[in-house]
């Protein structure tokens, strides 16, 4: 098995009461070190009915499934929903796997490509806009504005009971694992430089950024943040975020570097 | 229905293999009310018993890619895969099934072990697992020269496109002319399966019809963009090499010198009229990443 990438299936963690950060990491060499990252999936269980955010990285689906296993284990919900916030396989490649493997479970949300991508499972695909819901029993998963995105198509997710919003391609960055960074939360690892790991990954991933003016969307990231009274940010590609006044700045700070940045790719 | 179509765009050296799929709103990759027909492009390249093919394409013609593929090798062959873009479907789905199939010697792609993005198939009855995690890698950096045959006889020009949403990798061919483009110039689809594929009429398309194009998929940012630095890249690469087929990862194929020649005009004519709202300019010198030396 490659050494850049997981060999032992973590065991998932629980954020808070019914909200569960699966995955593993990802490792790139960059700048003489190796930065690991995440393409989390998280399961958001209701008192009724569970649902997948982010399908899973094609890397890690293995381990995924294993700790999708886990969970049901312990008892709670069944897998009603898998929802993925855009169209890229870091995102949303596990879906027909884990729609196979969970008949009852419909995939929601941006689900434009996917009768090409996962052919034969087109009659459980529930398209749905921003703005619409679903029940998962004594919570509701929102559908809302991708305010940072690359994929026009892409939604976030909010879950009403917990305030916790799942940004998708949002609040992205790295993290070290050799200074035991990983599976932490933001907040636990104090010494990871955020904002200058945000803004590398603007740079690379979010190239748009670079030719267009940030400060609109970052307007309007922080007007959602205050109006949906979010407590708990679960981005997929970053460590999750508990203290919201005062790990968002630091991720807008590694924006707005990252749009100004000049080329960091590995040289010719 | 899918339909699978080859053309032959350089005798014995490049070949197109389509699928056809419709356009009918249901797609990110053309604007929600374009109706049509499409279809997705691998390209296999030859040199001798050397075969490269870029990009795999999608689940949904994965056994009309394999017998296209199959059927152009040359009796004893070395396969290697080339992907424009690591982190799109369209480049990367049918993967493992060519890999078990016909037998892949190095996958060539912007990730580390990016062999190992591939695994998502539904079925997955043949051990593909074990198969993609030791099937060589090779990381490819913003720009470099990749040989299509080991000798480097034959040299392909690989470098990250100044117009992208992602890294998406251009691919030139120069001993065939052929520009293979990933995401952009994918916009000229056809009323249904019949095609033709290729498109050999410099004037079928408007500047217009390309904008609303870019605009209406992953290029919705344009009109708020600065995009001259975007068009100085595409100018200074179309500068350097002679360019007579682009060759995209869908949509028609865009063949001879003159039709070339308009599409990049067009594209710069786009580009030109973006950015209707200034950019707030921030010094790069107020910045200076923590973490790089």
């Amino acid at each position: 098995m490659s050494p850049l990438l997981p060999q032992v299936v973590r065991a998932p963690r629980e954020l808070v009461p019914g909200i569960w950060w699966l995955g593993g990491c990802t490792a790139a060499p960059f700048a003489d070190r190796i930065l690991h990252g995440y393409s989390s999936p998280f399961l958001v269980q209701g008192d009724e009915a569970a649902l997948l955010v982010e399908a899973g990285h094609p890397a890690e689906l293995w381990a995924v499934e294993q700790q999708l296993d886990m969970i049901k284990g312990l008892g709670g919900p069944p897998l009603k929903y898998v929802f993925a916030t855009h169209q890229e396989p870091p995102h949303s490649s596990g879906a027909g796997r884990i729609l196979r493997a969970n008949p009852e479970a419909v995939l929601v949300g941006t689900v434009q490509d996917y009768h090409l991508v996962f052919p034969g499972l087109e009659d459980r695909f529930r398209p749905m806009q921003i703005g619409e819901s679903i029940d998962l029993g004594g919570t509701q998963f929102q559908i809302v504005d991708a305010v940072i995105r690359d994929l026009a198509s892409t939604q976030w997710g909010f879950d009403t009971r917990r305030h916790v919003l799942f940004p998708g391609d949002g609040f992205a960055y790295s993290h070290y694992h050799e200074a035991g960074q990983c599976q932490r939360t933001a907040e636990e690892v104090p010494e990871l430089d955020i904002a200058d790991q945000a803004a590398l990954f603007a740079e690379l991933a979010l190239y748009w950024t670079r030719f267009t003016d940030i400060e609109p969307y970052i307007e309007r990231l922080e007007a959602m943040l205050a109006e949906l009274e979010v407590e708990l940010i679960a981005p997929a590609h970053g460590c999750p975020i508990t203290d919201i006044a005062a790990t968002v700045p630091k991720i807008v700070e590694g924006l707005r570097m990252g749009s100004v940045l000049p080329d960091l790719s590995p040289p010719h | 229905m899918s339909q699978g179509v080859v053309n032959e765009l350089s005798p014995s050296r490049v070949y197109a293999l389509s699928s056809t799929f419709p356009v009918d709103g249901r797609l990110t990759w053309y604007p929600p009310t374009l109706r049509g027909t499409s279809v997705i492009n691998c390209y296999l390249l030859l040199e001798g018993t050397n075969a490269m093919l870029i990009d795999t394409g999608l689940a949904f013609h994965g056994e009309t890619l394999v017998e296209q593929v199959a059927t152009l090798l040359p009796d004893e062959y070395r396969l290697r895969i080339l992907y424009t873009r690591i982190g799109d479907y369209q480049s990367i789905s049918n993967t493992p099934l060519v890999a078990h199939r016909l037998g892949v010697e190095q996958i060539i792609g912007a990730a580390p072990e990016c062999s190992t993005w591939t695994d998502f198939g539904v079925e997955r009855d043949w051990g593909v697992i074990s198969e993609m995690w030791s099937v060589p890698n090779h990381v490819l950096r913003s720009a470099e020269t990749i040989g299509v045959d080991p000798q480097g006889d034959r040299e392909l020009h690989v470098e990250n496109s100044a117009l992208r949403l992602l890294t998406n990798h251009w691919v030139y061919d120069g001993a065939t002319e052929t520009l293979f483009t990933g995401d952009v110039f994918t916009y000229c689809i056809r009323a249904d399966e019949r095609g033709p594929w290729l498109v050999t009429d410099p004037d079928e398309v408007s500047a217009e019809y390309i904008r609303t194009h870019l605009v209406g998929t992953r290029y919705w940012w344009l009109p708020d963009a600065d995009a001259e630095p975007i068009r100085r890249g595409l100018n200074e690469f179309f500068e350097r090499y002679k360019v007579t087929t682009i060759a995209p990862g869908y949509g028609c194929v865009l063949r001879g010198e003159a039709v070339v020649r308009r599409h990049v005009e067009l594209l710069d004519e786009v580009l030109s009229s973006c950015g209707t709202r200034p950019r707030q300019r921030l010094s790069p010198a107020a910045y200076a990443y923590r973490g790089r030396a």
